[in-house]
């Protein structure tokens, strides 16, 4: 008995690879397929090669072979999200008669903490998210542990779905994983994720406000006349340490441009420029001046932004991910943080964890296939339907939010996103610049902004964690 | 095992060899006993501790190649603040999970067991209850009571005393404090125990001899109480001190070492450095650190009461 099971396992091992290089094939074929006949009108012309028609139609003949393909998501916790996922996946094997997929949802710290040593073991995944940034998938990448999606990508024009910024921002790296945000591709997003300013406009009126802020200035004035009125201008939770950062970045934003800090992250200089003191200032004039919720520095982002949709405060700095958790009323805005003047349109806004394939992936064939049919016009209707921000612009989505009913700050989430990808600049999140940054930057802000070290204090542990990092990358 | 006397074998030996020690020595068997729990020992402590000893004098990722850096990483743990205030803060949080409850363990335990009171067992149990529950959950309860809008912020300000009232937890005075004080509460229960069950084996003439000599409740506990609770003072202060240096869960889920860096500790810094930004090395010369501390506390402890004695 224990010999035939022994035997029987190591048989099915070696047949393994080639049952599945065939099946995969095949799927690879009927979703190329399925992709350049049934595109909406608005996929720019990917025709598909000529090969893949060929593939398709000798996988017609051959019988599907079965093949399980194993996706792993690190969206634990965000049901929409994985409901959009549910529907893709049942779509994609009604397209892939043969495949199955097993669907394993881990949360996003416990997929980041152990993807590395998962990765480099045998049994991995097919397709799993990742994390960006250098700590992350740069890690990955510079091991070796994450397979180039470049073919499946320029046969499909993934650019033409999201645009060269967005693609470069979620998945380019240098195969040594030192240089981020060009090379080749290692991981593509399937829907976005945005930080913007949310704003309570019941109490924007009560104090003679009309419409959001177009510039820092303007949102300053309101913030001193929130104070002046007894009300909380900026709602702001900094235990998790998101909120700092991405405060700190807007305020970066401002006072240089997009492009300067999309340099930072990716890291270009070992220098950080000088205005990083500048939002410095602001951040801790902000705390001292009391526009920021009473006792911000113990709540967390989730508790503070539950505050806000109770009507509490007049903005709150928060993602667009987080839109569809908590009940604002439709009164309520999300928008781009202002910056500079009105002309300029930018904010962190990126890809949600990106989709990638391991080297040691089993069915690397399929996997691509799956990452190809996510990402596609027609996944952006599905997304859109569960009320999540499509990386993909369509160009449809105006009507498709109207469809869908989608109000308030849920329509400003897909909309605002659009309005960046087409007219502005998606920006990174700061912390991708160093493994450590994010811990550095939360933990220095707080003391920053609660008066325990001074703001040239600040950026020189900033430019300490910072330089250090920027100095070994680029120098081995 | 009946006493009926044992039928002689086919072989008709009924004599053992002759013995080569007297019975009742150990033999060499006896190790083939320990043997299975000497091999997971070694396989899943001794080993991995040993091989995290090496890694500790390397640095990278701990996938890609390691390179070979020597003792920087414990030079590393000496000199930088951030990594040197985190043994500081295990050494503070000593005061609150070990000398405190001890002491008022001590004080409670020498005063209730001379004295009647009805229920006493529930009192033990209820006292003991946090000891027993999930620190996650501990910790989750005291994150809510201290939170700026909780109920002991709701407390003070309903009693006049809102001036006091403070986000504990993201304050750079009292944020450590406010964690250790939860320690506090966690350790007695376990302490009193101890010290309870110890100060029932005391005699009462004992006490009654040093009444007669005059002596008052101060030379009660002095002469008597605490040298007879001396054995459960060395297991309640090697148990809680172990706890303290060890602590990770109640920081993990209270403030993530925050604010600032106002509770890092050390085994959050090892958490952190191994598996948030991929410091393997660093992490595990945290950790040897960080065990030959609590062997180094542990050993002072037993040869202090040893010394005593």
């Amino acid at each position: 008995m224990r010999e035939t099971t022994l035997g029987g396992r190591r048989a099915r091992r070696v047949l393994h690879p080639r049952t599945t290089a065939i099946a995969s094939l095949a799927a690879v074929g009927l979703v190329l397929a399925a992709c350049s006949s049934g595109g909406s009108s608005t996929e720019s012309s990917s025709a598909a090669p000529e090969s893949s028609g060929a593939t398709a139609a000798a996988a017609s003949e051959a019988p599907a072979e079965a093949v399980e393909l194993w996706v792993q998501s690190g969206n634990g916790g965000a049901d929409a999200l994985l409901a959009g996922y549910e529907a893709l996946n049942a779509a994609f094997e009604a397209a892939n008669p043969g495949v199955t997929i097993r669907f394993e949802v881990k949360s996003f710290t416990d997929l980041v903490d152990t993807l590395p040593l998962q990765l480099s073991g045998d049994d991995v995944p097919d397709v799993t998210q990742v994390n960006q940034g250098y700590g992350s998938l740069g890690q990955l990448v510079g091991s070796g542990l994450v397979a180039p999606l470049d073919d499946v990508a320029q046969a499909n024009d993934w650019e033409g779905r999201q645009g060269p910024a967005l693609v470069g921002l979620d998945g380019r790296f240098s195969p040594d994983g030192k240089t981020m945000g060009s090379g080749d591709l290692y991981g593509m997003s399937a829907t976005g994720a945005w930080v913007g300013l949310y704003m309570n406009m019941d109490i924007a009126k009560e104090l003679g406000i009309t419409a959001p802020p177009t510039s820092l200035e303007e949102m300053e004035a309101m913030l001193a006349k929130a104070k002046e009125s007894g009300k909380t201008g900026l709602m702001f939770g900094a235990t998790d340490g998101g909120e700092q950062i991405w405060l700190m970045a807007n305020l970066l934003m401002a006072y240089t441009s997009p492009q300067t800090v999309s340099d930072v992250i990716n890291g270009t200089s070992e220098q950080l420029p000088p205005e990083m003191l500048q939002a410095a200032e602001t951040m801790k004039a902000w705390a001292e001046a009391g526009y920021l919720t009473e006792g911000w520095a113990a709540l967390d982002s989730t508790e503070v932004l539950g505050m806000f949709a109770d009507g509490e405060g007049l903005f709150a700095l928060n993602g667009s991910w987080n839109v569809f958790q908590s009940d604002t009323p439709e009164s309520f805005r999300l928008v781009p943080f202002p910056l500079g003047d009105a002309s300029t349109i930018a904010a962190i806004a990126t890809g949600d964890l990106p989709w990638s394939v391991p080297t040691n992936a089993k069915n690397p064939d399929v996997a691509k296939a799956y990452i190809n049919f996510i990402t596609s016009p027609e996944a952006s209707e599905i997304w859109i339907k569960q009320g999540q921000v499509p990386a993909t612009v369509s160009g449809n989505e105006t009507a498709l939010v109207e469809a869908n009913g989608l109000t308030g700050v849920s329509a400003d989430a897909v909309l605002s996103w659009v309005n960046v990808m087409q007219n502005g600049t998606p920006v990174g999140f700061p912390d991708w610049a160093t493994p450590t940054w994010y811990d550095t930057i939360a933990q220095s802000s707080t003391a920053l902004m609660a008066g325990e070290i001074t703001p040239q204090e600040f950026v020189d542990a900033l430019q300490a964690d910072y330089g250090t990092f920027t100095a070994e990358r680029m120098g081995s | 095992m009946s006493l009926a006397p044992v039928p002689v074998t086919a072989g008709g030996r009924r004599k053992s060899p002759p013995r080569s020690r007297a019975p009742g020595e150990p033999r060499r068997i006896g190790y083939l006993f320990i043997l299975p729990a000497v091999l997971v020992y070694a396989g899943f402590v001794f080993a991995p501790f040993l091989h995290s000893i090496y890694l500790s004098f390397f640095e990278g990722n701990g996938i890609t190649r390691m390179e070979f850096v020597g003792v920087a990483n414990y030079v590393d743990i000496a000199t930088n603040p951030v990594l040197r205030s985190a043994f500081i803060h295990a050494l503070e949080l000593i005061v609150f999970y070990s000398i405190i409850p001890i002491a008022i363990g001590l004080l409670l335990a020498s005063v209730l067991h001379r004295s009647r009171i009805r229920g006493v067992a529930f009192y033990r149990t209820a006292l003991f209850l946090p000891y027993v529950i999930a620190p996650t959950a501990i910790a989750v309860i005291w994150r809510w009571i201290l939170a700026p809008r909780g109920p002991l912020n709701s407390f003070l300000e309903a009693v006049g005393l809102g001036a006091l009232a403070t986000p504990w937890l993201g304050d750079f005075t009292w944020a450590l404090p406010s964690v250790g004080l939860v320690g506090t509460w966690v350790m007695f229960g376990l302490a009193l125990a101890l010290l309870l069950a110890g100060a029932q084996k005391i005699p009462l003439e004992l006490y009654e001899a040093v009444r007669l000599d005059g002596g008052g409740l101060w030379t009660e506990f002095r002469a008597v109480t605490l040298p007879g609770l001396r054995y459960e003072i060395v297991v309640a202060l090697v148990l809680t001190t172990t706890a303290a240096l060890r602590n990770f869960d109640i920081i993990y889920v209270m403030t993530s070492g925050g604010p600032g860096n106002a509770t890092v500790v050390p085994s959050y810094l090892v958490y952190q450095q191994a598996f948030k930004v991929a410091q393997i090395g660093a992490a595990a010369a945290m950790g040897t650190v960080l065990i030959l501390a609590i062997v180094g506390v542990n050993l002072l402890i037993t040869r202090m009461a040893r010394g005593s004695s």
